[in-house]
């Protein structure tokens, strides 16, 4: 499981590329291990800054045996009537790095 | 069975990897246990197990934009392979009428020359078997009127395989209608390769992608120069002892007894 991220953000929070972090909902948290890349860029909306991280579904709880635990931990918990697929994959995170600042 | 040419238009890829995946399903090969290393490219690099691997480059602009670059790295299959060159085992390497290199795992004695001698550096070695190996080029597929598995998967039509000249053709007309830094890689070093690109960007630009690739200067003066000096000195070294024998005869003791009188 693996959670990419603005090089802004990775600064601020102190996190370096590689390393075991926290990516916490109000619904659940996850680890995952951070990607810092250019390719995420901070947004500058009404003002403020606004950093996206992106995060896959997830890697299985069978293969790899360490592999990470469901992005649907902490999606909103309303979904298709069936199959439990989250209306939304987009949703607000808080990032930490693992063990506390 | 005529010459054949794979094109990889990068122009056209995805980064699906559904070519990495069709690679491994083929060959049997198994999954290897792997690591994150910044970018979504897995494995870190081609390995004994992995034949053809997709390289993610990230190359930030100086206009504070994005270029993410995808291409196929595997065996471009020279048609004048420095591991054959350099394999010390007759037959170990061979090329098929097509133009594949294929090496074959019962003959590989694990010496590691085609390794070192390879202008892309693409052969690895299974630590366990100390055998080399890379893509075949699906030599098994190929010869028999099919194409190879990895363009057989690839839906967005980045990887093409016909007769050579048919190929080159496209890559040209391919680079000229993409314009701008677009060019083909692969039909002029080391005498041409069966594995051909359309670049849109600068080669260099691409992570570990050979600029000016050529056999290593050390293997032609080793097997071109040394090698033959060599056999040539051998045998003369035989015939010259030959015929000292034959004429100055055998060498005896000083006739005349004048050491110890």
């Amino acid at each position: 499981m693996f959670v990419e991220m603005s090089k802004e953000l990775a600064k601020e929070k102190g996190i370096r590329g590689g390393e075991r972090v926290v990516v916490k909902s109000a619904r659940g948290e996850v680890d995952a291990k951070a990607i810092v890349t250019d390719r995420f860029k901070p947004f500058k909306i009404a003002g403020q800054t606004v950093h996206q991280v992106g995060i896959p579904w997830h890697y299985g709880w069978v293969t790899p045996p360490d592999g990470g635990d469901s992005a649907n931990l902490l999606t909103p918990t309303i979904g298709d009537a069936n199959t439990m697929i989250p209306e939304s994959k987009a949703f607000m995170v808080n990032v930490e790095k693992k063990g506390g600042k | 069975m005529e010459e054949k040419v794979m094109l990889v238009d990068v122009s056209k890829c995805t980064a699906c990897r559904a070519c990495q995946v069709a690679c491994k399903q083929w060959n049997k090969l198994p999954a290897l246990k792997t690591q994150q290393d910044g970018t979504h490219q897995n494995p870190p690099d081609l390995n004994w197990a992995t034949w053809n691997l997709i390289r993610f480059t990230e190359l930030p602009m100086k206009d504070g934009g994005m270029k993410w670059l995808f291409r196929r790295d595997a065996c471009l299959h020279c048609t004048d392979p420095g591991c054959q060159r350099a394999c010390p085992v007759p037959g170990c390497i061979t090329k098929t009428a097509e133009g594949a290199v294929v090496i074959d795992q019962n003959l590989c004695i694990g010496c590691k020359m085609c390794v070192n001698s390879c202008p892309f550096e693409v052969p690895r070695i299974n630590s366990e078997t100390n055998k080399a190996y890379k893509c075949t080029l699906c030599w098994d597929r190929i010869s028999r009127g099919l194409i190879p598995a990895c363009a057989k998967a690839c839906a967005m039509g980045t990887i093409t395989f016909g007769n050579k000249d048919d190929m080159i053709g496209r890559a040209y007309a391919r680079a000229k209608a993409l314009g701008g830094d677009a060019t083909v890689y692969g039909d002029k070093f080391v005498n041409g390769t069966h594995v051909m690109y359309v670049l849109p960007e600068k080669v260099r630009m691409y992570e570990r992608m050979v600029a000016n690739p050529s056999i290593p200067i050390s293997l032609i003066l080793w097997k071109d120069v040394l090698k033959p000096l060599s056999v040539l000195a051998i045998g003369a070294t035989l015939v010259g002892t030959f015929f000292h024998y034959i004429i100055k005869g055998p060498k005896r003791p000083e006739e005349g007894g004048n050491e110890h009188g």
